[in-house]
Order: structure tokens, then C-alpha cells, then sequence
């Protein structure tokens, strides 16, 4: 067996599960996709803010105390509260008005966080050389094959099946993309009621996806300085889209981009 | 990585001062609100040094729950608030963090949303082609995750008018050395600020420019653009901004392509997989195998 494909429907999108080791033997490519799928539904189950009686929508509405609560969502919020105070305020998982109707809401990082655990699942499992991809956001392992890297498309923000730039990758890497494409809503400044960036996408590649989720967002809602402030991250690396079709990279992001 | 140029202005410290200066305005003698919630045990994953922030995130919960019960009167901190009714709703306008955003977000638009128009013009024949984006109203991921207000359809409506407002005028005054002469918007309107930067042709040797004053409400904001020899741009300095005036970035130090010169087709990359947002739910299902791994490399199998 030459790996295994899986794409799984949870936390309201497609993660895609592309293992490509040589000698994955059938009962434990099976014992692993389990593991990882097992995962991803109890994170749903648990941070989802499209589910009521979720523990983060209980907890939103003051029905339960953090410590009633398992030790990963004090985890979550803890790491939100980290990125807030690194962003300024850009993340800010308690000013964000949740689909439950409260304003607690850590969406934001449990994507990139979830995905990260999910891949030292597989790498738990022994699995070297694989990605998990979940709507768009990617936990890159080791190669596709021996000597070549993951070729990872950028896409284009305003054409869906166009690509704005390939990016080689060898893992472990997260490449992770916040954006608002044409048909989603511009992100508006509250106080003026004006779209508050040109930017129209993001891409933040780096060592954690949790945080490459994370300083995507964040450096959306910075605008293209936001990529100066990027730099203080070492190893992430950014590449931003305006809504006028220019493109700003680190260098570090260009010397990842892929020669054909 | 890279060294890359410092920052245009530390908005680290800009923000953090902003942001304690609007707790204390909002909220002079008010102390922070005892933790409601119970100790945590120490778990394997945290660490000892985690208690200052655990008690800052019990704060935070604590903030929540006032806000949520109307039971503080203190956070909402203005008169401008009519009524509890709506204290959820209207907090989150409220947030100390939010002036900080929107600080944030303005600085950007100041300093960068001229970049953008300015290498429009730099390249005026290909520069509307992928200027406008159509605009929708909806629930992106990005959108929830930032905590900025998606765009209601009245607000939406209005957003239309601005986006061809960024390119138009722009392209327009390339042919010649512009003076800013339109008038600076009384109101913060990302879109016009870009109007009143003077866009020289090319010039025999560099050529510095001084925008227009774009007044916002935290303040005026002045950028000054130098040009190369061959029309390139060189150099962005922010003459006056709100917060610290003369910083400037080398942004010759970034890549600045145009996108449209190196799009390519998903279908024809041979790519193992795409990074990109995705839509709503819904939206993101109908697309899902097409959007991702597209041109998967063959011969993978199936397990489930």
C-alpha cells in the first residue's frame, strides 16, 4: 500500500487527509485515519460555536466555569489570550461575535491548533510523509516522494480555480491562508462601517500551523504592515494579495516559491 | 529568515499604550474584576508560569459574563450607551482592543492602500483589471475569526462605490505628474486617501512626492513616496501619521509583483494540494474536491 487519501467533512469544512508513506500496511493506515477522524469530531464537538450545548457555547453564556471544562479549552483560551496580546488586539477571541450569539469565540485558533494535533497523531502512528489539509489551511510532513517537495498552490484570491503561486514545502510546515474572496463579506471597520483592508488574502507559512493560522488572520487584519510585524516571528513567513492584484512577500516566502 | 526592514512605526507600542489608554478612559477607577471562576489544577500541559495568564483569562471570562448579564455598568463605560438591553451587542464595539484594531486597520490603510494604487499605476495597463471585487454579504471564516463586523447589506451597498473609487482616479492621473489636488474626505474612507497621492511619469532621476494630508479620526496622515530613476518605487515614508512621525519602510526590500503576471491554472500546476480560505459551509461542500487537491498526484488510495 503506497499511503492513503481521506477527506472528512467536520468542523463545517473538508479536511483532507493525504498520507503518501511507501510501507503503510492497510490495518494501521486504517487504526491512524481513525485516530485523527476520532480527534477532529471531538474538537467539533467541543469548540464548535454552531452547536449549542457545546462546552465553548456553554461556557460563552456563563452556564459552566472553566474548570468544569476538559484542560484543552483552558488550552485554547490561554493561547488565545497569547496571541492577543502578541497581535495587539488584531485576534481577539473574546470580541467576536459567535454563531451561538455570544461574543466568546476561538474559532480562530482551534482550526490551525486542531490540525497541528492531528499530524503528530499520524506522526504517533509512524506516518512521516503526508498532509492534512482543512479548508485550506495545511500541516505539511516530510515529501510526497523521495527527493521532491510538496508542491503547495496559493490560490488566487478572486479566481477559484487559479492559483496565485506555487510554494515548494518539506515539512514540518504550516501554510496556512485568511482571506475574504468574492463571494465572501469584506471585513468592515465597526466604527467607520468602511471594508477596513485592502487585503485580499493572506498567506502565512511557518514551523506551528497553529500559529501560521493565527498570524494569518492577524496580518489580514494589519494590512501589508502586518507583514513587518510578521518578522519578529522567526521562521514564518508571509505573502499578501490587495484587492488591486499586488502581491507582497517576505523574502523568506519567495525563496520558497516553486522554479519550474 | 531574512532580515526585513523595521517596522514603519512599532505599532506594538502604539497599540499597547493606545489600548491601556482607553481602559483608563473608559473605566478610571474601576479595578479589574475578581476571578469568578475557581483555580485550575495544574495540568501536565501547562506550566507553573501559566497563573498570571490563567487569572488574566479568568478576567477576561469575568469580563464576558458582565457583559453578557448587563450586570456592569463600568466596561460599557459611556453615556452613549442608551440601554443594557443590547449590552452583548453593543460591547463588543466597546472592547479596549477595538480601538487598537482599528487603529491597526487604519495605519494600514494610510500607509499601504497607497502602495497598492501606486503600483497600479506603476503598471496602469493591466491595473483595473482585477481591481474591483464583487462584494456579498456573508459569513466568511476570516471574518469570525478577526471579531471585525461582517458587512451588513446596508453597509455592503455602500462598499460597491468605494472600490472602483481606489482605482479610477488613480490610473487616471498617471499620464501626468499629478498634484494632489483632490479634496482630503472629511470622513475615513480607506479608498480616497489613495486619490490625493501625486504620481509622477517616469522620471530621468528620483523623484520625491509628498501626498496629500489625509485626515482620519485619529489623526493626519501624510506619506511621502520616492520614485527610482526607471519610475520604480523606492521608498514610503509616513511624514505624519497619528502616533510617530519619519519612520519609513524600504519596501524595495519585498517582492511587488503584480498578481495577474504569474497566475496560473490550478488545473494545469501539478500541485499536491491548495492553501486558501474557505467559504461558508455550504459553499465550501459544492466545491470541495475541485478546490482542494486539485491535480493530486495518482495513485493514492482510498481508505474510507
Amino acid at each position: 500500500m503506497s499511503g492513503f487519501h481521506h477527506v472528512e467533512y467536520v468542523m463545517g469544512m473538508a479536511v483532507s487527509i493525504d498520507v503518501r508513506d511507501d510501507a503503510t500496511d492497510r490495518p494501521e493506515a486504517e487504526q491512524s485515519l481513525q485516530d485523527v477522524l476520532r480527534w477532529l469530531h471531538h474538537v467539533d464537538q467541543t469548540f464548535s460555536t454552531y452547536i449549542d450545548d457545546s462546552p465553548i457555547s456553554r461556557l460563552g453564556r456563563g452556564e459552566v466555569v472553566l474548570a468544569e471544562l476538559d484542560d484543552e479549552v483552558r488550552d485554547i483560551l490561554l493561547l488565545c489570550e497569547e496571541l492577543r496580546d502578541d497581535t495587539n488586539g488584531a485576534f481577539d477571541a473574546f470580541a467576536v461575535p459567535a454563531p451561538n450569539g455570544t461574543t466568546l469565540d476561538p474559532s480562530g485558533v482551534v482550526k490551525g491548533w486542531s490540525i497541528e494535533r492531528a499530524a503528530e497523531i499520524l506522526e504517533q502512528h509512524g506516518h512521516a510523509n503526508f498532509t492534512i489539509n482543512a479548508g485550506g489551511d495545511i500541516a505539511v510532513r516530510g515529501r510526497p516522494s523521495p527527493k521532491i517537495p510538496w508542491q503547495v498552490g496559493i490560490r488566487h484570491p478572486e479566481e477559484q480555480h487559479q492559483l496565485a503561486t506555487v510554494i515548494d514545502v518539506t515539512g514540518p510546515l504550516g501554510v496556512a491562508t485568511s482571506a475574504t474572496y468574492e463571494r465572501g463579506a469584506h471585513i468592515i471597520d465597526p466604527h467607520s462601517g468602511q471594508p477596513t483592508t485592502e487585503l485580499a488574502s493572506v498567506t502565512i507559512v511557518g514551523p506551528d500551523l497553529t500559529y501560521a493560522d493565527a498570524y494569518a488572520t492577524a496580518v489580514f487584519v494589519m494590512g501589508i504592515p502586518g507583514l513587518d510585524w510578521l518578522a519578529k516571528h522567526t521562521g514564518y513567513d508571509g505573502y499578501a494579495i490587495t484587492h488591486d492584484a499586488v502581491t507582497v512577500s517576505t523574502p523568506g516566502f519567495d525563496r520558497r516559491r516553486h522554479q519550474s | 529568515m531574512a532580515q526585513l526592514p523595521a517596522p514603519p512605526m512599532n505599532l506594538d507600542d502604539v497599540h499597547r499604550l493606545e489600548e491601556l489608554a482607553r481602559r483608563r478612559a473608559q473605566d478610571p477607577k474601576r479595578p479589574l474584576p475578581e476571578p469568578r471562576v475557581a483555580p485550575v489544577a495544574p495540568a501536565s500541559q501547562s506550566t507553573a508560569s501559566t497563573d498570571p495568564k490563567q487569572a488574566a483569562l479568568a478576567a477576561r471570562l469575568e469580563l464576558l459574563a458582565q457583559r453578557r448579564t448587563g450586570s456592569s455598568t463600568g466596561n460599557q463605560g459611556s453615556a452613549s450607551s442608551p440601554s443594557g438591553s443590547a449590552a452583548a451587542n453593543r460591547s463588543k464595539r466597546r472592547h479596549p482592543a477595538q480601538g487598537a484594531r482599528a487603529a491597526a486597520l487604519g495605519l494600514s490603510i494610510v500607509s499601504t492602500g497607497g502602495l497598492a494604487a501606486l503600483f497600479a499605476v506603476s503598471n496602469p495597463s493591466t491595473g483595473t483589471q482585477l481591481a474591483a471585487a464583487s462584494i456579498v454579504s456573508g459569513q466568511t471564516a476570516a471574518s469570525a475569526a478577526v471579531g471585525s463586523q461582517t458587512a451588513t447589506p446596508a453597509a455592503a451597498s455602500a462598499a460597491p462605490a468605494a472600490t472602483p473609487q481606489a482605482a479610477a482616479p488613480v490610473v487616471g492621473a498617471a499620464p501626468t505628474a499629478a498634484t494632489p489636488t483632490a479634496p482630503v474626505a472629511p470622513t475615513p474612507d480607506p479608498a480616497s486617501q489613495q486619490v490625493n497621492i501625486a504620481v509622477p511619469a517616469p522620471a530621468p532621476v528620483e523623484t520625491t512626492v509628498q501626498g496629500a494630508v489625509f485626515q482620519n479620526k485619529w489623526g493626519n496622515v501624510q506619506v511621502e513616496v520616492t520614485f527610482g530613476a526607471d519610475g520604480s518605487l523606492i521608498d514610503v515614508s509616513t511624514l505624519q501619521t497619528p502616533y510617530r512621525d519619519g519612520k519609513s519602510v524600504r519596501i524595495n526590500d519585498y517582492a511587488v509583483p503584480r498578481l495577474n503576471s504569474e497566475a496560473l491554472s490550478a488545473q494545469s500546476a501539478n500541485v499536491d494540494t491548495v492553501s486558501g480560505a474557505t467559504y461558508t459551509s455550504n459553499d465550501y461542500r459544492r466545491s470541495l474536491q475541485s478546490a482542494i487537491d486539485t491535480a493530486r498526484a495518482a495513485g493514492v488510495t482510498a481508505v474510507a
